[in-house]
């Protein structure tokens, strides 16, 4: 690699500036969070907190006393619709995926499907209210779950067939000539292929579902199924409002995708198929 | 009262590993493949031979189950399987691109048609390595695809069809990703493979040495049609078409514009040379349909080793002098360009042959090799 000197600064300059616009808000959330009300309020604002104030975060995670129960109870429920919404979208999505892939089923209708998602929410919000009402199933996690794998199905189909085009299929090939079914050569060869194209899919899905907040707040009305972007709107009513309160719930809510993500990273890398065939 | 009783054509039993009847194919409008009929005995080694788009690799693909046909049957051992599943055809593929499943070792790779059909693992493991030492592999069975040179993939390829015994290998193209060297060597393995195991095998390749020197049997392709059937030699010695003649042999058969004359069931040759007397030879046993057509002119086909100095006494060689235009010593041969009836004819000198460009020598015909084809149709006569 021989760079020149002039070309280095300028992507270094690049990086920088993109690290800081990305990473400012956080930044800026953070510090909201761990500084007294006062500050918060001055003006010309103080960037830097004049003391440094965690009690927010112990007070969120105290079931005695404290907001802790509705915290954790939204933090729960959040955890539930995401994590269900997204293991039944990429459930039904791969075998979708591949018959759109391999099995020539019709464009036509993963268009459609696409299309339901184009819609703008509220178009579904009256029928769907009225349905789930009808059937007792409002304020309910389930509810939740039903409505988030819907909106999810068509865009982790759409993702995982295109990436499951891009796979060899000689591979595949391969393992119907050794006698393999379907559904034996899609869970031995095609899944483990294709597990950087799951593993993204399921990141960007849980975060879809995660920061879902119109169908949330509708359909939920309580603890017992409030996520926590609709309970980060509880944290500012009332009579007076602390802005650290709302910043120190915004902080947890972005650990848990911040923490799949991880978690995820060590499978999306490339060149699992490396070594299959011959390019 | 209709009868119940099959026809007898459906009775009766075959003992052939393989039949293609009437196979034809079509992609939308397009017919790769038209009215196939292919046969191979158990044991035989089918090499299918053809230019890039003669429809042979298709042709595999179908017989493996693959790709459907438009029309047509296709049996293995006896049982009509054109409209079964791969996985039911009780037949193994060696891709070109190899395929290896790069998810599992070596040893995993071999042993997952064994998987699939639930041999357990303390059987499989035993089978696995019994291929493996076949193919000279035993060291890599823990190893990923990711780590295997070419040669060695392909090895691991070929065990894992070898290691379940099955009715019919399929090879498509599997040395074309090889280096020269490495090519010639791993066909020498598969034809002792072929020996050793008497498998019944079918090969495609578009490289005509590779389908001479594997084969049994050849079937050479063109434009979706079997142009010929036959051992190597017949092949060669006997194309029944100019395209065969063409194809087959490197470097490949001349073939020149000629003027016949028939005196006496004895045909006289003319072959017109530029800047150059037209060269005569005389052809004592033509064959008939040469007689037949008497006078006219056609195609004449000589191989470039029918063309030689050679200097031994052979009363069916006709030695001419020739003006050599280019002359390309190869080592163990000197090939000799020659302009004669319309094209650039090769002959195929001894490689220490003391012959120079633009010089006149004296070239050897060997009459009794010559091919006559018609020049309309292109068919042998």
């Amino acid at each position: 690699m021989n760079r020149s000197i002039k070309y280095s600064i300028f992507l270094y300059a690049t990086a920088v500036l993109v690290t800081l616009f990305t990473l400012l808000p956080l930044v800026w959330i953070f510090l909201m969070s761990i500084s007294s009300p006062h500050d918060l309020t001055k003006a010309p604002l103080e960037w830097i907190p004049s003391e440094f104030d965690f009690s927010r975060y112990g007070r969120l995670v105290d079931l005695d006393n404290g907001s802790g129960e509705r915290f954790l109870s939204a933090l729960r429920n959040s955890l539930m619709t995401a994590g269900g919404a997204t293991f039944i979208a990429l459930l039904v999505a791969v075998p979708a995926a591949y018959a759109f892939s391999r099995r020539n089923a019709s464009m036509a209708l993963l268009f459609a499907f696409l299309a339901t998602i184009m819609m703008p929410p509220i178009t579904y919000i009256l029928p769907l209210y009225d349905i789930f009402s009808q059937f007792g199933m409002l304020n309910s996690t389930t509810t939740l779950i039903i409505v988030y794998s819907a909106m999810l199905l068509p865009f982790a189909t759409w993702l995982m067939k295109s990436n499951i085009d891009v796979l060899p299929v000689e591979v595949e090939h391969a393992a119907f000539m050794e006698g393999a079914s379907t559904l034996f050569t899609l869970r031995r060869v095609v899944l483990p292929l294709a597990r950087p194209a799951i593993a993204a899919t399921a990141i960007l899905s849980f975060l879809v579902a995660w920061d879902e907040f119109f169908y949330a707040l509708i359909f939920t009305n309580d603890l017992t199924a409030k996520t926590l972007s609709v309970a980060i709107a509880d944290f500012s009513a009332g009579r007076v409002t602390d802005y650290g309160v709302v910043a120190a719930v915004g902080v947890l809510a972005t650990l848990p995708p911040a923490f799949l993500a991880i978690c995820f990273q060590k499978f999306i890398v490339s060149g699992l198929v490396a070594g299959s065939v011959k390019g | 009262m209709p009868s119940l009783q099959k026809p007898d054509n459906e009775t009766s039993i075959s003992s052939k590993i393989l039949e293609v009847r009437g196979l034809h194919k079509k992609f939308g409008e397009v017919e790769v493949l038209k009215n196939i009929n292919v046969d191979l005995d158990d044991g035989d080694f089918l090499v299918l031979v053809g230019p890039s788009g003669c429809g042979k690799s298709t042709l595999l693909s179908c017989i493996a189950g693959l790709t459907e046909t438009t029309s047509g049957v296709i049996s293995i051992g006896g049982d009509d399987v054109t409209t079964l599943d791969p996985a039911q055809r009780d037949i193994a593929m060696v891709f070109q691109s190899y395929a290896l499943f790069p998810n599992m070792t070596v040893a995993e790779n071999i042993g997952f048609g064994l998987e699939v059909r639930r041999v357990p693992l303390v059987e499989r493991k035993p089978l696995v390595e019994k291929a493996a030492a076949l193919l000279k592999i035993e060291d890599l069975l823990d190893r990923k695809p990711a780590h295997l040179s070419g040669g060695q993939r392909q090895r691991v390829a070929m065990g894992r069809a070898l290691v379940r015994d099955p009715k019919l290998f399929l090879f498509d193209e599997p040395l074309s990703n090889l280096d020269a060297k490495l090519r010639v060597t791993m066909r020498t393995e598969i034809k002792r493979l072929h020996k050793r195991l008497g498998a019944s095998i079918i090969y495609v390749t578009h490289d005509q040495i590779e389908a001479m020197t594997l084969a049994t049997k050849i079937v050479v392709m063109e434009d979706g049609v079997v142009q010929q059937t036959g051992t190597p030699r017949e092949i060669y010695n006997n194309p029944v078409n100019m395209f065969v003649a063409g194809f087959m042999g490197a470097p490949s058969m001349n073939l020149m514009q000629a003027d016949i004359v028939v005196k006496n069931d004895v045909a006289h040759i003319t072959i017109e040379r530029e800047n150059d007397q037209p060269l005569v030879l005389q052809d004592d046993a033509p064959p008939s349909a040469v007689l037949d057509r008497q006078n006219g002119s056609l195609v004449l086909g000589i191989r470039p080793e029918s063309m030689t100095d050679s200097t031994a006494p052979d009363k069916q060689v006709r030695i001419v002098d020739c003006l050599l235009d280019v002359v390309e010593p190869a080592g163990s041969d000197t090939y000799a360009v020659i302009k004669m009836g319309g094209i650039e004819a090769i002959a195929r000198l001894h490689g220490e042959a003391s012959v120079k460009q633009g010089e006149r020598t004296g070239i050897g015909f060997n009459m009794s090799r010559l091919s006559y084809f018609d020049p309309d149709t292109g068919l042998r006569l």
